[in-house]
């Protein structure tokens, strides 16, 4: 059931991607910049939330609001920006906690981060809560009284607090200026959690590109000045609202709950709340399907440091050791770690990385396809992302052609060059890598990594005496699956127009690795001997 | 890699709408020709009367802090709630009082839908004591035709001062 709901929500991301990726690109696709882009939005609100805040006025609510709505050049505009950016939140989080979802990146040591989305998205959604309320019109009013009927249900409350808002129709001051203290203490909260939601992660994204940001957040405005919103005639006690405006994405359940029973209303909280928490537990694959957390071959580490600055997880730490080779180890918490590989791809002796995913492997593996597939002077190897590429060639058969090879790899950050220098050396024509889009990597930075070990010369890099030419590096978002074929024929065709490659004998792969400067290392565990 | 395209563009204007206009979608909160009747009041007896002092051996089994010679200990008293509209009666039930031992006020929060209009409406809220202590039991009601338009909330509450219910007119008291 579970997986026939990632499979399908894997399915529509995908197309909106691709769709996306064709509008926009890659890198301004805001489909793989959602959680960027909700802090994008708490960042508009806490900007213009603290201008209203300027001449909100809690002993006459509904007139202080309805005075800057009228003030057409400040007020109004900065009052809709504060709505529309609040509604663009709630949209942004919910593809982004659904992208997760898909993905899978909500269980094993993701579950902090998925639990603490939730409770963020919530306290979200009750911080729009009071600030409807604020307002005190007819929808602020309609939130105000059917949230009280819900915990008028609960046993702890020893005056109804329906009440407050049915007896008279000037409500006490204390009552709006509890209101605004939770609206303003609120914020504060959603940043401490949105600290834990990224504090397991190494180097958080948190704003989305700029120029992104700046269509994002000018578009919003253009709509808040050309479409302001309005005012609602003011709440009372002794009137039922009529006809009003209903924002969707906060009050969408009025509704349903004024149709219901308190207690039906109280099962589907209590429904939703449990179901979203429990993603992390419904979604963790079985004990015999999840894969192994990293580990370290003591022997090979020769303290580099590489891979604890590498890991997108933060999951490897450089403990002292005690053998006297060296001050100290890289030490990988099972706990933290999500069996990205990316270690793998990192580490020059080859001595990191998942069970049967580290470099050595790889090699091994390597040198098995090339004994068997026997790959000539003018193939081309695909190696391609199983998040992306491989998913997309799929579709287009390219094994039907002789020079092509495809190659699966678990993600292209965890390939270790000395794969493709192994294959390049042996006289395969050429080595394409087929990756994700930087902004929807699944294990975050592999794509980053991977093209600074190819290209930029980051440990553990690919080798100077590889010929570039037989190396390419393509993202395999960039025109969705045709963009991809082309760009593979469009090497292969190039291969062709070059000399044959020649094959060596006895290939020798250096395992050497330069340690990191002492100012690049990042903190210890303890202190070496 | 891409350029965003004017369709791209056009179609973020386009999503940036439908977020503007989801955020007020029209919504109508009250069928025409609906009003309500509501009736919200506290209601707290007097200390003074149907309770007695503790007793030395009940003030020896508490905590020396919570041994309070001039306590009030009462039975509690569970309430009645009647309402009948047009001769349909539409609530008849028991109310306690809050608190774990029902010594608190007690506090009745009802609404009705009603059709707008004039209604006979009949309210009696009274104390049904378990056990008589020989003093008169709380007896309220209030019964009059109420002309309801249409939104309108006809609000019923109880005056401590004269201890009456009451029909609150344009949110004041009696």
């Amino acid at each position: 059931m579970i997986g026939m709901m990632r499979t399908s929500a894997l399915g529509l991301l995908r197309r909106l991607d691709r769709a996306c990726n064709r509008l926009y690109g890659w890198k301004y696709n805001p489909m793989y910049q959602t959680g960027t882009i909700a802090v994008l939005m708490l960042v508009i609100l806490l900007i213009t939330g603290v201008y209203l805040l300027l001449f909100y006025r809690i002993g006459s609510p509904w007139e202080s609001v309805a005075t800057m709505t009228g003030q057409v050049w400040g007020g109004r505009w900065i009052r809709t920006l504060h709505r529309y950016a609040s509604d663009a939140a709630i949209v942004a989080i919910a593809v982004h906690a659904l992208r997760m979802f898909a993905q899978g990146r909500s269980w094993g040591p993701r579950t902090l981060a998925w639990v603490s989305g939730v409770v963020l998205t919530g306290v979200f959604f009750l911080c729009g809560w009071t600030g409807y309320i604020m307002i005190w019109d007819t929808q602020g009013q309609a939130l105000a009284i059917e949230g009280a009927r819900l915990l008028d249900q609960l046993p702890i409350f020893a005056e109804p607090i329906g009440r407050t808002f049915a007896t008279a129709d000037t409500l006490p001051g204390a009552f709006f200026f509890m209101n605004l203290f939770l609206h303003i203490v609120l914020p504060i909260g959603v940043g401490v959690i949105l600290w834990l939601h990224v504090s397991r992660i190494a180097r958080p994204a948190l704003m989305p590109p700029r120029a992104l940001t700046w269509t994002a957040t000018g578009l919003l405005v253009a709509f808040s000045v050309f479409w302001p919103i309005g005012m609602t005639e003011q709440a009372s006690a002794t009137r039922l609202p009529g006809t009003m405006p209903l924002d969707l994405f906060y009050s969408f359940w009025i509704p349903v709950s004024r149709a219901l029973p308190v207690w039906a209303g109280w099962v589907i909280v209590g429904l939703t709340s449990v179901t979203l928490l429990a993603v992390p537990a419904w979604t963790r694959p079985a004990d015999e399907r999840r894969p192994p957390a990293s580990s370290v071959n003591e022997r090979h580490c020769t303290e580099c440091y590489q891979c604890s600055i590498d890991c997108p997880y933060e999951a490897i730490a450089m403990v002292p050791r005690e053998d006297g080779r060296f001050d100290f180890v890289a030490r990988v918490d099972p706990k933290l770690c999500v069996s990205c590989g990316i270690c793998a791809g990192s580490c020059k002796p080859m001595g990191v990385g998942p069970p049967g995913r580290t470099g050595r492997d790889q090699l091994a593996e390597a040198r098995a396809f090339l004994r068997d597939q026997r790959p000539g002077a003018e193939s081309v190897i695909v190696l391609a992302c199983s998040q992306s590429a491989d998913w997309l060639l799929a579709r287009h058969a390219v094994d039907s052609d002789a020079q092509l090879f495809t190659y699966p790899v678990s993600c292209a950050g965890s390939l270790h060059s000395s794969t493709v220098e192994l294959m390049v050396r042996a006289g395969v024509g050429g080595v394409l890598i087929a990756t994700c889009p930087p902004r929807d990597c699944w294990n975050r930075e592999g794509v980053t990594w991977l093209d600074a070990r190819v290209n930029h010369g980051r440990e553990a890099e690919l080798l100077k005496r590889v010929d570039r030419q037989r190396v390419r590096v393509v993202n395999a978002a960039e025109g969705g699956a045709t963009g991809l074929v082309a760009s593979i024929r469009a090497f292969v065709s190039e291969i062709e127009g070059r000399a044959p490659a020649v094959a060596e004998r006895d290939i020798i792969i250096d395992e050497e690795c330069e340690p990191v400067p002492e100012t690049e290392r990042p903190e210890t565990i303890g202190t070496g001997p | 890699m891409n350029r965003p395209s004017l369709l791209g563009l056009g179609l973020a204007v386009v999503g940036t709408a439908a977020i503007a206009g989801l955020s007020r979608l029209p919504y109508d909160a009250t069928p025409s020709g609906q009003a309500l009747l509501r009736l919200s009041w506290r209601y707290q007896p007097d200390g003074s009367s149907g309770c007695r002092r503790p007793t030395e051996e009940e003030l020896a089994e508490l905590p020396p802090h919570m041994r309070n010679p001039n306590a009030c200990i009462s039975a509690p008293v569970p309430y009645h709630l009647t309402v009948v509209i047009d001769g349909e009666t539409i609530v008849d039930e028991r109310i306690l009082a809050g608190g774990a031992r029902q010594d608190r006020p007690v506090f009745v929060f009802r609404e009705f839908d009603v059709a707008a209009g004039e209604h006979e409406i009949e309210i009696r809220f009274e104390a049904r004591p378990e056990e008589p202590d020989g003093t008169e039991p709380l007896s309220l009601s209030w019964a009059e035709p109420v002309m309801v338009r249409p939104r309108e909330i006809a609000l019923i509450g109880y005056d401590r001062e004269t201890g009456r219910l009451f029909r609150h007119v344009g949110g004041q008291g009696p």
